[in-house]
This record gives structure tokens, sequence and C-alpha cells, in this order.
């Protein structure tokens, strides 16, 4: 087509605005308009259309990116990355900073605009609680909610005692504060369920604390992943550094019995048995220590233990790992070999991969993937994972001194505190043995909690521990969503969103460099909501504990933190929303051990009676007879857990979970791809639909987390997919700790299901 | 960024992780309806057990140099830009479906909700400012690039080369000279058919046909009428109104 004749039809800006005014005009005259007529694409200019930008930082998950939000007519439209971000970039090349998001992160404009959110604080009517019981919730006004809740904790408290009360969400300043004022020693986290068992061994074997969560890929030129899936959960710094440590040549492996999307881009996928990876890691270490191809120079200078290591490994052969994994020998040895010889290698293990806690065996298996990482010399090292280096900053109780609190009992109701010292006993916990501390009143009666956001979708055997739930007195809830935990609450505060609020924070994933990222209030909405901090405050002096709280004032606590960064809001929103410390990259020399090294022999773990190293163990529950199938589980990109299936957009993405398995074992069973099937296992039954595909083995069945709500006043996620969690088994006491395991694995993983038509 | 001459998008599909950073972004800002996307993922399995693979596409508008769409539109609300890329002027569009149709990509869709076709402009208006398009500036494996056509064959032959040695003997560049050749070029690691992506895109004959035949001014002299007619018939009735209101307010 010629372009003159194109031309003709084209119009610029302001003949289009004649247009558009001259159509008004007709209007006004009776003339129709078609309704089809709008400003071309303009509102893809949201830079220029936007009339301001808000620096702030994402808390879907723990990385926190710094973005960019851009409001017009008073509504927050689009997040960008902010290019200052040295997280999403190349950590050893500041010049190529960050500046994306990820599909979480962008998509969550959604959430915040969620018509669903709770907008004004609860009151339940109905006193039966389960799920198939409506709430009957009314609104009332923020005096009487607190007045209500103080009145319901504290009768609890009387009658059944202090340690009758659970705080019930992820580690947070006022609620530690308010619990150990009370007088409880429960304060339950999820992370047992998480990654406890890598943190036991970064605990035990190199920092005295917590575990890293920031990945050098892009100069790493041999990633070998047990599970890991870093590619297939979208987050920008673990896609783009991995993707680029591709396109630079770099060799990927990747051990998973089912072919994650990781394992898609991978040089070489390794469907290995479920639960077996330990027996391939061992047999690695037999043939690196065996042949010296360990990187001396590392091994000699930052390692404690290597002799006992050659020892240990003797009897850790490639043949006997090949009958375990069902992976030939050869291979074994050959990617023993591969890992050694091509520097720098590493094994990078973030959360639920087979190193998180989804079997007896996992804490053994990060153990072991310690001994090799610590072999090649990439712990705290280009190419491997990298320690934190986040400033220091005052905490909460430094600022604001507590007034002594009042003896506790010692026994938890998740018996947590009977583990070992690896986890820190206020900001960790086991949901897995929670639901039956709480319905045996082992050691006693609890009866009253208050939650923060956690959703009962996320626990082990979440049926029992509704059960648990509705067995309580009384329930308060903290949220912004009228979450399945709501639904089981008496009292439900509505907290505002984060886009809606002011902050900072070191951010978890990404200390490569000191970086503090700013957030400043993007929108409000019209919501009566309140911060968890003022709620917390409210409800401790309504409960007579205020006086733990005199003078408590989040913003000097802001200011105190600044001013030890030697910086200022009003900084901090000049400078790009971001603070910055020295960018220099000083590798570790001396570890948080008794050695001073990293301990390949962990001498802390022998201390406190456990294996000090990963000798070879099965798992708890292998596949038989009843239930012959492995049951694993994944989290697409799209969703954060059990937290943004009422997102319209990310379910449009991502609508369902399915029962994923091979095609030939659908076949099999005379199952066909969209059939509706149950997956049980001796904790209970699931239905969802199948999905046959060929990258899984022919005995696991996949199953994606996060859905199944049946919350129905959350009226996108309702009915959608089932809940993964629902056939897990919790545990007693004695099953969680006959484990004899440093890392509380809660065993995610570790049983058998069958599957068959509905 | 400085306005590009001889625009080109590229994506390297072999690095595609199938995230939809991209589809969400680009639904945000279009507002596009429930189930209707300017761009999406494709996902689709080859292969088999250990062998098998996820491939994945960013399903979008090719911008055919010879497209389909714009022969087929009678109105010319489908047509090219100053920069070649394919837009649509929807004030000049009557929903008639034809470039959907007739699209060998299967790119268009139509938007019953808001009542009107879409696809993706590539940004047009972006780019006509020296800006990105949004799908480029958001990926997160850093893929999708935009920028001359030449830089973006390069970097796409480039990348082939490198699949080659890695053993994928079918990995291959989409849309160098496909229908014309495309302004949205590929690194496929496998056969566009393992894509869902066409081999060998064509026009029909009969859309190429009824673009011999100048029914365009036809359709535009009718539509005319119509707009004319109704404007007369509103009068009409406006001026009854009236004279009714009139008699009305007498009474």
């Amino acid at each position: 087509m010629s372009k003159s004749k194109n031309n003709n039809f084209e119009m610029d800006r302001r003949s289009f605005l004649k247009t558009a005014v001259g159509a008004g005009v007709l209007a006004g005259t009776g003339f129709a308009i078609p309704s089809f007529v709008r400003a071309e694409e303009k509102e893809s200019m949201v830079e220029e259309e936007a009339e301001k930008m808000v620096h702030t930082f994402c808390s879907v998950c723990s990385g926190g990116c710094a973005m960019k939000g851009y409001v017009k007519d008073g509504r927050l439209v689009h997040l960008a990355g902010n290019p200052y971000d040295l997280a999403g970039g190349d950590p050893f090349n500041p010049e190529e900073a960050g500046g994306r998001i990820c599909v979480k992160a962008h998509s969550v404009i959604q959430t915040l605009y969620d018509p669903d959110r709770l907008k004004k604080p609860l009151k339940r009517t109905n006193p039966n609680k389960g799920r198939n019981e409506d709430p009957g919730f009314v609104e009332i006004e923020w005096d009487e909610a607190i007045q209500l809740a103080a009145e319901g904790l504290n009768g609890v408290i009387e009658q059944y005692g202090p340690e009758s009360f659970l705080v019930l969400n992820r580690s947070h300043p006022y609620t530690n504060r308010l619990g150990r004022a009370i007088g409880t020693p429960n304060f339950v986290c999820h992370q047992s369920t998480c990654f406890t068992t890598q943190e036991a061994v970064w605990n035990a074997m190199v920092t005295g604390g917590g575990r890293p969560w920031t990945y050098d890929m892009e100069n790493c030129n041999y990633i070998l992943s047990f599970g890991w899936d870093g590619l297939g959960k979208g987050k920008n710094m673990q896609v783009r550094n991995a993707t680029r440590a591709l396109q630079n040549g770099a060799k990927l492996i990747v051990l998973d019995p089912y072919r994650s999307i990781t394992a898609s881009k991978a040089h070489e996928w390794i469907p290995i048995k479920p639960g077996t990876d330990l027996a391939f890691c061992l047999a690695m270490i037999h043939v690196i220590v065996k042949d010296g191809l360990y990187d001396e120079e590392f091994v000699n200078n930052y390692t404690y233990g290597f002799e006992e290591v050659e020892q240990f490994a003797e009897e850790y052969t490639p043949g006997w790992a090949s009958e375990i994994t069902g992976i030939p020998a050869e291979d074994i040895e050959r990617i023993a070999r591969e890992f050694a010889q091509t520097k720098p290698a590493h094994i990078p293990s973030h959360k639920r991969d087979a190193a998180g806690p989804n079997y007896a065996n996992s804490t053994r298996l990060a153990q072991a993937q310690m001994i090799l990482n610590a072999l090649v010399g990439t712990i705290d090292r280009r190419g491997g994972t990298i320690l934190s280096r986040n400033p220091s900053m005052p905490g909460f109780d430094s600022v604001f001194p507590p007034p002594e609190y009042p003896e506790a009992r010692n026994e938890r109701i998740d018996a947590f505190e009977r583990n070992n010292p690896f986890l820190t006993l206020h900001a960790r916990g086991n949901f897995a043995t929670l639901p039956y501390g709480i319905l045996n009143e082992d050691p006693y009666p609890l009866k009253a909690a208050l939650v923060r956001r956690y959703n009962t979708l996320s626990f082990p055997d979440a049926k029992t521990m509704e059960e648990a739930f509705a067995s309580l007195d009384f329930m308060v809830c903290c949220e912004i969503y009228p979450s399945e935990m709501a639904y089981m609450s008496d009292i439900v505060f509505p907290e505002p969103h984060w886009l809606e609020i002011s902050g900072f924070s070191a951010r978890g994933y990404h200390s490569l460099y000191p970086q503090v990222a700013a957030r400043f209030p993007v929108v409000k909405l019209p919501y009566e909501t309140r911060g968890f901090g003022g709620i917390i405050m409210a409800l401790a002096d309504a409960m007579g504990y205020g006086e733990y709280f005199e003078g408590v004032d989040g913003s000097v606590l802001d200011e105190k933190q600044l001013e030890a960064l030697g910086t200022s809001w009003e900084e901090l929103e000049a400078n790009n929303g971001l603070w910055e410390g020295e960018r220099e990259f000083v590798p570790t020399e001396e570890f948080n051990t008794p050695s001073g090294k990293i301990e390949l022999y962990a001498t802390r773990f022998e201390e406190e009676g456990f294996d000090p190293l990963p000798y070879w163990k099965p798992r708890r529950e292998e596949p038989g007879e009843e239930y012959p199938y492995h049951y694993i589980i994944s989290r697409p990109a799209m969703h954060k857990m059990t937290q943004t299936q009422n997102n319209w957009l990310k379910m449009e993405l991502y609508p369902e979970n399915h029962a994923t398995m091979h095609v030939e074992l659908g076949r099999e069973l005379g199952i066909a791809d969209g059939d509706e099937v149950y997956v049980e296992s001796r904790a209970g039954s699931i239905k969802l639909k199948a999905k046959l595909i060929e990258g899984i083995r022919k005995d696991t069945i996949k199953v994606d987390h996060g859905f199944g709500h049946w919350s129905r006043s959350q009226t996108v996620a309702y009915g959608q997919g089932a809940n993964d969690g629902d056939i897990i088994p919790h545990m007693t006491f004695d099953e969680q700790l006959g484990l004899k395991d440093p890392g509380v694995s809660a065993c995610m993983c570790d049983f058998g299901v069958k599957v068959y038509k509905a | 960024m400085p306005t590009v001459n001889n625009p080109a998008m590229l994506v390297d599909q072999s690095l595609c992780v199938g995230c939809e950073a991209c589809t969400a972004v680009c639904k945000q800002i279009y507002n596009t309806s429930k189930g209707v996307f300017r761009t999406k993922i494709n996902s689709q399995e080859t292969g088999e057990f250990a062998d098998s693979t996820m491939l994945y596409n960013k399903k979008a508008c090719m911008h055919c140099r010879e497209a389909a769409c714009v022969m087929a539109c009678p109105t010319r609300a489908c047509h090219k830009n100053d920069q070649g890329l394919t837009v649509f002027d929807h004030r000049l569009c009557i929903e008639c479906n034809y470039c959907a149709a007739n699209c060998p990509f299967g790119a268009i869709s139509f938007d019953r909700g808001r009542n009107h076709m879409e696809k993706c402009s590539l940004c047009a208006t972006r780019l006509a400012e020296g800006m990105e398009p949004f799908c480029s500036e958001v990926c997160t494996s850093r893929i999708i690039k935009y920028g001359e056509r030449e830089d973006m064959l390069d970097l796409a032959r480039n990348r082939v080369q490198e699949l080659r040695e890695l053993g994928h003997q079918e990995a291959q560049v989409y849309g160098e000279t496909e229908v014309g050749g495309l302004r949205v070029l590929y690194v496929l690691q496998d056969s566009p058919d393992k894509y869902g992506l066409p081999v060998d895109p064509q026009i029909s004959l009969g859309l190429q046909i009824w673009r011999s035949v100048p029914l365009g001014p036809a359709v535009l002299i009718a539509g005319g009428f119509i707009l004319g007619a109704n404007y007369l018939y509103s009068k009409m009735v406006q001026g009854k109104l009236e004279a009714a209101k009139k008699s009305a307010g007498k009474e």
C-alpha cells in the first residue's frame, strides 16, 4: 500500500482534538458519537501523563525490589522498577543496575484496588466456626473493635493462664512485646514449612545466625540445581542473574522429579527420584574428595573438618547412590567432576527446593550441599551464595527498652523449644505440630490467638488446623482482605495495603552492597484501616499492658534508624528513594563458628546431639501399596503463596491448580487431561482437575500451592482449584522430635498419595 | 533513546521463562477486558519425558510488512503508521472483524466488553516519543529487545549460532522474510510449528483478490450515507420532540 493513501487517514493530536470537540458539539445537537472514539493509546504515556511518581519498594515477597509508582487521577496506574536499585542488576557491576520488577509486583495494583478488601473492623455474629459457616460479619467502629478484642483475649487469659494465648505471625517487635508482657511462650511462625532446614545448616556451619538469600548466578559457570527453580518463580533478581549466566555460556543442570521452568532451560534435566537427592550429593562428595578435585586453597584456609569428610564419604560410592536415586553411576560421577572442575560452580538453594523442609532428610541434604559448595569454594565468593551485608540499625527494644517481662512457661504449644538452638525461638515456629498441640491440649489448653496475615491454607493438614482454630474461644485477625483466617476470627482488624504506607527496609534478598529502600504512601484509599503497630498499641492499652508501650512511637524509631544510617526521610526522597553504603565487595575470611571457619564437620550440631556430618538417611515415608505415588508441590510465578488468588489479573494469568501427572500414568489410570480427580493421602483428599504432561516422573503427582480458597468473601479466589496442604499430614510432638532433625522439617512432601478419577 | 528509523522487536524465545510480566503490564496499561490480550505467553510442550521441554513464545502482533489485516480493513482503521507499524485508528473502525479473521498469527481479537478491536501496536505512541515498548522495558530475563531492525537481526543471528552450538539444530530466526519480513523477530530454539507458529505464513488468495477491487471507498460512501441519514433522522425526531414539548407547555 502506498504511503500517500495512508496519510489521508492520519491525524495528529491537534486535529484529533478538533475532531473530538467537533464530535462533542455535534452530540449536543443530537448527533450520535460512535462509542469507540477515544484518544489513541494516550494511556501508554504513563510517565508523562501521571500527576506524580512516588518511590516505594515491593513487599509481595521478602525481596523488596525498589519501585516507582505512577499515579494518575488519584489512582495508581503503573509500577516500574527503580533503575538505581542495585539488587536487580549485576551485583559485581553496579553500573549495570536494576530497574525491573516481577509479574507479582506489577500485578499488585489489582490487590490494592481489590473491591473485596476489608474496609472497616468486623465483628463475628455466628458463634459456629468452620469451612461451611458464614461468620455473619458486621462492620463496627474501631473503639468498639479494640474493646471487644481486649475483653475477649483477657477473658481467655484469666481463665486459662497467659500461655493459652497464641501470637501467630511473622515475628514483629510489637507483637513480641505484647506476647511477652502477657507472659506467653507461644510465638508461632511458619518457617518449618519454608526454609528452616537450610537455615539450621547455615547457622551451624557458617553464620551462627540466619541464612543469606543472595546468589551471584551471573558470575557462575556451572549451576547445579536440586529442585531450585529460580527461573520459574519469576523473581527479577533470580531470573535476570540466571538468564544472564546462560547467555554467558554457563552450564545449568537440574535434578527435579518435575520438569520445572528452570529444568526446561537447562542443558540437562535429570528426573531424580523424590527424596533421594542426598544420596546423589553424598556420592558427589565421595568423587570430589577421593580424586582430590576440590579447591585446595579454599578448603585449607576457610574450612574445618576436611579429614572427617574424607573418611565419612568413603562408603558413598556413585554405584551406591545409583541404586537409591535411579541415576546411572557414570552420570553421577561425570556431574561431580564437572562441578568440581568448572569454576566457579555452585548449588543454589532457595526455600522450598529439594533442601527445603520437604523430607526427613532435607536438613542433611542442605548440609551435603554446603559441603559441596565449600569444596569448590563458592560460599561468599563470586559465583556463589553471598552473605548478608546489611547495615546495622538500632532495633525496637534498644530504642524503647521494655519494662521487665513476667516469668513465662517454657513449653510451647508447637513444642518448638524442644528442638534445638539453631532457630530463633521468637521468630520461628512449627506449623506441622501446632494442630496437634492445640487439639490435644498438649501441654496445656490454648484458647486464644492473635493472628496477622497467615492463612489457614498455609498449614500442613489445613483441615485439622481449621478444627484447631474452631476450638479456640477467641481469635483476632489483622488482614487486608477477608481471608480464610479472617473467616475463623471473632474480630477482624483491617490494615492498609503496603502501597498506602511509608517505611524503609534493608531488604533480605539483596545485600551484596548495603542498600536501604524507602517507601512513601503512593495512594491512600478511603477505608478505615489502621497500621499494625497502632492496632497492637491500642490493643495492649485496652488489655492493661499499656506500660509496655509507654513512649513508643514508630516515627521516633524511624528517625533513630535513619540517623544510624546517616540519612533522613528528605534525603531518601531526594535520592531516588534509596540509601547506599560502600560499593565494595570484600569476601568473608572469618566465619561465625566455633573454629572461625566453615565447619564441614558441624561441631555445633554434634554438641546438641545431632549428626555433625550428613550420614545417609532415607525419607520418612516411601510411597507404598496403598499410596503408590510421590507428591510434590510447586508455585507458579504469578502468585505469592495463598495471598494473591483474589487478584483478578493474576487469576487471569493462572486461574487454578491441577493434579499434574505424566501422560502415561493418566492413560494407565483412565484419566484424561482436564478430568476431575481425587488426590488422596493418609491425611485426606483433594479434588481438582488433572493435567497430563510429558515433563514429570511417571510415579509422581505435582500440585501447585495457593489455591482452594473457601472464604466466600474472596469472590475471585473462592472455589478455584484445591489446597495442596489439605493432604499433608500434620505431626505429633513425638513424630517431629523422633526425626532428630536440627532443621525441624515439616516433611511437606514426605508421604505417598494415590490418585483416582472423581 | 533516539527515535528508531526502521524499528523491530527481537524476542529470544529460547530464554523466555513464561513469567507473564509483559502480559500483566500490557493488560494494565491498555486495560483490555477479561480474556483479551494484546500480548500473551503461549506455552507448548515438545518431546518425550526426560527429553521433553516447554517452549514459550510471546504471542502478539508481528507487524508484518505485507499486513493481511491492513489489506482486509475496509475503512483503513487498521493501517501502517510512519514507522511502518500496524496500528488502529479506532475512530474509523466498524468492528467488522475482517482483520482478525485474516491475521495469519491470530494476534487480533475483538474486545466485546469495550467494543473495539485489540492488538499490539508495539506501544506506537511511546515509540513515536522515543521511548521503549512496555514489554521490552519490563522483561525480567531481558530477552525482549527493541531497536533498528538490522541490529536486531544481527543479535538474533548470533544467538541462533550459539543455540546451534549447544545442539539445537533447528534453532532459527523467525520473521526475517516471512510475509515480507516482520517487525517482530523471534529467536526460536526449535522449528516454528513446535511453538504453534505458522511455518510459512500466507495472505489468503481471497483477501488478495478483495484488495484488488476498490471496495473501500464504496464502504465509506455507504457509511457516510448511514451517518447522514442518522443525522437527519435525529433532527426530525428532535424537531417533533420540541414541538410536542411546546404544545405540552402551552396546555
